[in-house]
């Protein structure tokens, strides 16, 4: 197998939810699998395991905001104008 | 390029379409806009001219989001061009990137993470930002990203991996104190000693931002945990401690800053954004005359 470096494992585990389950329960067997080096595969014996699940929380939520059809810049600044019209009726 | 109206430092905001009213009518109060680079990527001669006319206004920096410059893999050719364009046509002051990688083995992460620390990948980030500068014509200001996880394998703490490639590059650094804060907290620093750690010399210019707690997940149901880390979240506001470790900054710094406020969402009326513009200059102005004091007094 082919070695794949630290930073592709790493966004693998960030991005595919079955990969990071497969990791987070062996993560010995599962880097190595991967085709990671015994130094790569050794850091992460240690890693921080809540970091990683909220990293990849954080990642999902941002990749499911880049995925929502933007406004139009008109529609931004006519929904900056409303909002901002909403606070001065609320004061 | 317009000038500074302001004397030594200058304080502004991140240009978003929702603000742009807002903005408008708060000009005198800005002293420079920052506009996300990435979002005008696509964007032909004509839908870039009303941008251009806000740069004869205000001055302006652009700021990218998605090349990935402390990545050790290449970052395409293509996605410098189009920053090399839009730093063309609108001339900014400057313009910035992170050191983060956002995509790796053709996974695309979806927003910057905290790549591995070594020796090998500070290599890799000096050979990205060297061809960069090379195609744009001007250097990247290099941001600090906040991070939800201590990057395994890393054999440099933060502030001395970002030291080896900013000093190594000659750029300057924009220093994110939010994310400095954030990271901090959630890995057990204090944030005025990481703040000092960092190479002040280079910063040019500064973001603040805010963000929420959000719940550690439990490992095991053995193992539960009653923790929280901070996420960058830039939908809040900028908290006092912040404000404080731009004051710190402003002390330790003898060059100009540029202050920038991030607010990406759940905007409030612009007159709150613009009393978190004047704590910033409140803050500068604490910094610079410590300083002033202490010279005085030697």
């Amino acid at each position: 197998m082919s070695r794949i470096t630290l930073e592709v494992y790493l966004a693998r585990l960030y991005t595919d939810a079955v990969a990071r389950e497969t990791f987070l329960s062996d993560a010995e067997t599962a880097a190595r699998a991967a085709g990671l080096s015994e130094e790569d595969i050794d850091s992460l014996r240690t890693i921080d395991r809540a970091g990683l699940r909220m990293a990849a929380d954080s990642y999902a939520s941002k990749r499911a905001h880049h995925r929502r059809p933007k406004p139009s810049f008109g529609e931004r600044l006519l929904d900056g104008a409303r909002a901002a019209l909403k606070l001065r009726q609320g004061q | 390029m317009v000038k500074s109206k302001t004397g030594l430092d200058r304080v502004g905001i991140g240009w978003r379409g929702e603000l742009a009213a807002g903005i408008f009518t708060h000009l005198d109060q800005i002293d420079l806009l920052e506009i996300i680079a990435d979002a005008y990527f696509k964007s032909d001669a004509r839908a870039l001219r009303p941008l251009q006319t806000l740069a004869a206004q205000v001055p302006i920096t652009l700021h990218g989001v998605s090349m990935g410059l402390a990545g050790s893999e290449a970052v395409e050719l293509w996605r410098m061009d189009n920053m090399a364009r839009l730093v063309n046509t609108l001339q900014p002051e400057s313009w910035s990137e992170h050191l983060a990688f956002v995509r790796a083995g053709g996974i695309e992460i979806g927003h910057l993470a905290a790549p591995p620390r070594t020796d090998l990948n500070i290599c890799a980030a000096i050979a990205n930002i060297e061809r960069v500068s090379e195609i744009v014509g001007q250097r990247p200001l290099m941001e600090n990203i906040a991070t939800l996880i201590d990057p395994p394998g890393s054999r440099w703490d933060e502030p001395g991996w970002t030291a080896q490639i900013v000093n190594a590059c000659g750029e300057g650094l924009l220093l994110d104190l939010h994310n400095l804060y954030d990271n901090a907290l959630n890995f057990g620093d204090k944030p005025e000693k990481l703040l000092m750690r960092f190479p002040l010399h280079r910063v040019r210019e500064v973001h603040l931002s805010g963000g929420k707690w959000i719940d550690e997940p439990s490992i095991s149901k053995e193992q539960p945990s009653t923790r929280q880390r901070l996420l960058d979240d830039h939908v809040h506001d900028v908290p006092g401690d912040v404000f404080g470790l731009l004051e710190l900054l402003a002390q330790h710094v003898a060059q100009p800053l540029d202050v920038i406020i991030e607010r990406d969402g759940l905007y409030p009326d612009f007159d709150h954004l613009v009393t978190q513009m004047d704590a910033a200059r409140t803050a500068l102005a604490r910094g610079r005359a410590s300083t002033a004091m202490m010279k005085a007094a030697a």
